[in-house]
């Protein structure tokens, strides 16, 4: 038999755990900020290190996960998942809570996952997208709350239509999904409340 | 081993005592307060060790944000040294080992009840409110179904009325503390029970604030720079409180929030910085009010 | 003369060494023992256990203890002792029918199947104080049935003896993917379902619940209730280990089941037939049980087509209000500190004097001048 235990998850779960949140937080409290993850995990691939900190950090059995197909074949990747969040894997895409997309190019409309409610927004799913690049030299223009004036932001990968997609996002508010942008070193965030304004 | 040395042994309790699944579950609740400035997260808060209503929902955030490498300023009514921010700070001190300190300038998180700091904060720090009653409309509409449809619609008339009645009534807007803020133009939020002196300070911040409401269960959230704006009218127009022609007798500042202190009872009084890290900031700097032993030194 | 308050801290640390001196009181007399605790004071204990939300009798009385007898400071206690525990998973239902039974009456019938067993009780006593109670003396041995604990523990519940006649309304039906609500996992979301409705009743405050149920006896949204049956006893608890594929029995615990049965005289949707109130609660707790079983029926006058307007049947009322931890918290924080508040307040009615004082001069000055 050739049962590997699955790569090793934070060795100290309390205070890696805190960090790589405290990130997340003030990425997601400042739209387009680039911030260099802290506690980067190495996982199965296709994952990378920062997506793989992110889904130990906020994913637990309270959260179904929803996979694109690269990672829901990616080989020891599912059960590494389990081991380490004992989270339920999502069957469709309407069912997540967090979704992990390493190809972006492939994610489709970001639609098909939960948006929320006008009563309740907060039950929406949050996408975690695996980039290769992030940039905030190029790209859209963003304003917003957490957001100074404007800034500009870029990410590669992405589909055409992933800016359109995102300006239909914002205009649901405060229903949407919010988005994690993570290169295998940095990571940045989009939420529903940040306007999408002209470029790319 | 009898019952009575069980209950000897001191259970060891996680860093910063609650558990991992309560803090990950606090935390997604903070990331979706802050991507909906305004809007109140239902979260599954916890029992604490200190009761419901005394700051539970503010130590729960504080709970699920601090690390090793955080310092810690609590505030209540604007002081260190109220009994509940003593009472919140020996907690963290005993159950996460944080720096502590009483400089504003100095922390990475504050909670605070009651107060703002005078002092400005900046991008790097985090304020978490400790909030009674997070459902600006309750006092309007005691029913969670009613108010839930009122702010899924953003239907804040029932508010408006409520304010322009008071003016017809007292010729003021009679709300003087928990002010009712709207948020980015969507949500209607309740600043936790600061005077509207504070009010100002919500508004464009550089720092995150976060807002924990314990028992009432409900997490919300104000990103940096986000716009809030104080409910009023184009013919009453929000106002802050002030004191006019009056000093703190400690330290001299002036449009500050003071505190009155009833000195004797023949009803004199004196008027002091509610912030006492101000205040002491101030006075080390050698900034005196009339009250001060060194002032008066001085008038000698 | 005024100095900033510093030395908080010395004051809080002195406070709470006060209080351990009260708790102690004369340490001339021996202290109380949790054994003591757990024997001769076991209303107290299984009070402390039900709200408390946790079958633990060893810890129910330490923080009876603790808390110097004030039973909403022990389930406090308990409470937040609690919600740092690991969860496990969630047991299967329990099967009251095979209660081993100590307590089982029934005001319905005179005699039933398994009978009327009083057990210990209360009941028909005469409430005199006794001033020669030896609390040393051993007590006199009670005569114990013949029959043995298994025969005790197969006694048909009172519900189902009549159910089988069709007159009773059937037992809801469990989700379909039998989930249950849980109320300390989830936020509490209105409109509530039953099962959150229970767990929250089950946890509540038993003052507030008695209050609420006599409210529905003077008329405020009358149920005509009977008491079908009230049986104490121990009842397994079970526990389906995914990773043995079978169920375990993991231990015993005592309950307190309530089943009311109440008059309906039916409605456009429904025959007329007796429909139930519940209540299941830790330990021996028959007050608490029959409160909570009169307050669930109130609540279910929606699905039975009733009328409303009474505070026991106001769902939104009761569960938000029901928990004496949230509410004692909320009242007893009006002790803290508000004076910023405060002076927000005097600020406001200082202005509006003066307002009203410039308003009586400028009349005063309209008048001089005409």
């Amino acid at each position: 038999m050739s049962m590997t235990a699955p790569l090793a998850g934070f060795s100290d779960m309390a205070i890696q755990s805190q960090s790589g949140f405290r990130t997340l937080m003030n990425a997601m409290a400042r739209p387009a900020t680039i911030l260099r993850a802290p506690e980067p995990l190495r996982a199965p691939a296709p994952m990378n290190p920062v997506a793989a900190m992110i889904a130990l950090t906020l994913c637990d059995y309270d959260t179904m996960i929803w996979l694109d197909h690269g990672l829901m074949n990616g080989e020891g990747l599912t059960s590494f998942l389990r081991f380490h969040t004992g989270a339920p894997l999502a069957k469709s895409q309407a069912e997540a809570d967090f979704a992990f997309i390493a190809n972006p190019r492939k994610m489709g409309d970001i639609a098909a996952f939960p948006l929320g409610t006008d009563a309740y927004p907060d039950r929406s799913a949050t996408l975690v997208l695996q980039v290769e690049a992030l940039t905030n030299a190029t790209g859209v223009v963003l304003s917003g709350p957490g957001i100074k004036d404007k800034t500009r932001f870029g990410a590669a990968p992405l589909p055409e239509n992933f800016w359109p997609m995102m300006r239909a996002n914002a205009a649901r508010y405060p229903r949407g999904i919010d988005v994690i942008f993570c290169s295998m070193t940095e990571l940045a965030a989009i939420p529903r409340s940040t306007h999408v304004g002209e470029g790319a | 081993m009898s019952l009575d040395t069980i209950s000897a042994e001191a259970p060891a309790y996680n860093f910063a005592y609650l558990d991992e699944q309560t803090k990950r579950m606090i935390r997604r609740a903070i990331l979706k307060g802050i991507a909906i400035p305004g809007y109140q997260v239902p979260f599954a808060s916890r029992e604490m060790p200190m009761p419901y209503g005394w700051g539970t929902g503010g130590m729960q955030v504080t709970a699920a944000i601090i690390g090793p490498d955080d310092i810690l300023k609590v505030i209540d009514q604007g002081s260190d040294d109220t009994t509940n921010a003593v009472a919140i700070r020996n907690f963290f001190k005993r159950t996460a080992g944080v720096a502590m300190t009483f400089r504003t300038a100095d922390a990475s998180i504050i909670q605070t009840r009651h107060r703002i700091p005078e002092e400005k904060l900046r991008s790097d720090q985090v304020l978490v409110f400790q909030v009674p009653i997070p459902e600006p409309l309750r006092f309007l509409e005691p029913r969670e179904t009613e108010t839930r449809k009122m702010h899924a619609l953003s239907e804040y008339g029932l508010m408006h009325v409520k304010l322009y009645e008071d003016i017809a009534h007292h010729g003021h807007i009679a709300t003087t503390y928990a002010y009712p803020v709207m948020v980015e133009n969507r949500y209607v939020m309740d600043p936790s029970p600061i005077p509207k002196f504070d009010n100002p300070k919500l508004d464009n911040t550089p720092a995150l604030q976060l807002f924990g409401a314990g028992r009432e269960k409900r997490i919300y959230a104000l990103p940096p720079y986000t716009r809030v704006k104080s409910l009023d009218f184009e013919d009453h127009p929000f106002s802050v409180q002030d004191w006019p022609d009056t000093q703190c007798a400690m330290c001299g500042a002036t449009g500050v929030y003071f505190d009155e202190v009833i000195l004797n009872d023949l009803g004199e009084r004196m008027f002091v910085c509610s912030d006492s890290d101000y205040c002491e900031h101030r006075q080390e700097a050698g900034h005196f009010g009339a009250e001060h032993a060194s002032y008066k030194e001085r008038m000698k | 003369m005024y100095v900033a308050v510093k030395g908080g801290e010395k004051a809080i640390a002195n406070a709470h060494r006060l209080f351990a001196a009260k708790r102690r009181g004369d340490a001339g007399l021996p202290g109380l023992s949790v054994e003591q605790i757990v024997n001769q004071l076991s209303f107290a204990v299984d009070r402390v256990m039900g709200e408390g939300s946790l079958y633990d009798r060893e810890l129910a009385a330490i923080a009876i203890r603790q808390a110097q007898g004030d039973l909403i400071e022990a389930i406090f206690l308990v409470r937040a002792y609690r919600t740092t525990l690991p969860r496990f998973g969630y047991s299967v239902a329990l099967e009251t029918a095979e209660m081993r039974i100590a307590r089982r009456i029934s005001a319905t019938f005179k005699d039933l199947p398994g009978g009327q067993m009083l057990g210990p009780t209360f009941d028909y006593s005469h409430r005199l104080i006794d001033f020669a109670l030896d609390a040393d003396a051993p007590a006199e041995e009670p005569a114990r049935s013949a029959s043995g604990a298994e025969e005790m523990a197969n006694i048909p519940r009172v519900i189902d003896l009549i159910g089988a006649d069709g007159m009773m309304e059937e037992d809801p039906a469990p989700r379909e993917d039998g989930s249950v609500g849980d109320l300390t996992r989830e936020p509490l979301d209105f409109p509530a379902d039953r099962d959150l409705r229970l767990q929250n009743l089950a946890r509540g405050d038993e003052g507030f619940l008695l209050a609420l149920g006599y409210s529905t006896q003077r008329g405020y949204a009358r149920t005509h209730p009977f008491v079908g049956e009230i049986r104490m006893g121990e009842v397994e608890v079970g526990f389906f280990a995914e990773e043995l594929g079978f169920e375990v029995t993991v231990g015993r615990v005592t309950v307190t089941e309530c089943q009311m049965i109440n008059q309906f005289t039916g409605s456009a949707r429904m025959k007329p037939k007796f429909t139930r109130g519940y209540g299941l609660v830790f330990g021996h707790a028959e007050r608490k049980a029959m409160s909570m079983s009169l307050v669930d029926r109130a609540l279910r006058w929606k699905e039975l087509g009733e009328e409303a307007g009474a505070a026991a049947q106001d769902e939104e009322f009761v569960l938000s209000h029901s928990d004496n931890i949230q509410a004692s918290g909320f009242v007893e924080h009006l002790k803290l500190p508000h004076y910023v508040d405060f002076q927000a307040e005097l600020d406001l009615i200082r202005t509006l004097h003066r307002d009203a004082e410039t308003r009586a001069e400028g009349a005063t000055n309209r008048e001089a001048a005409e």
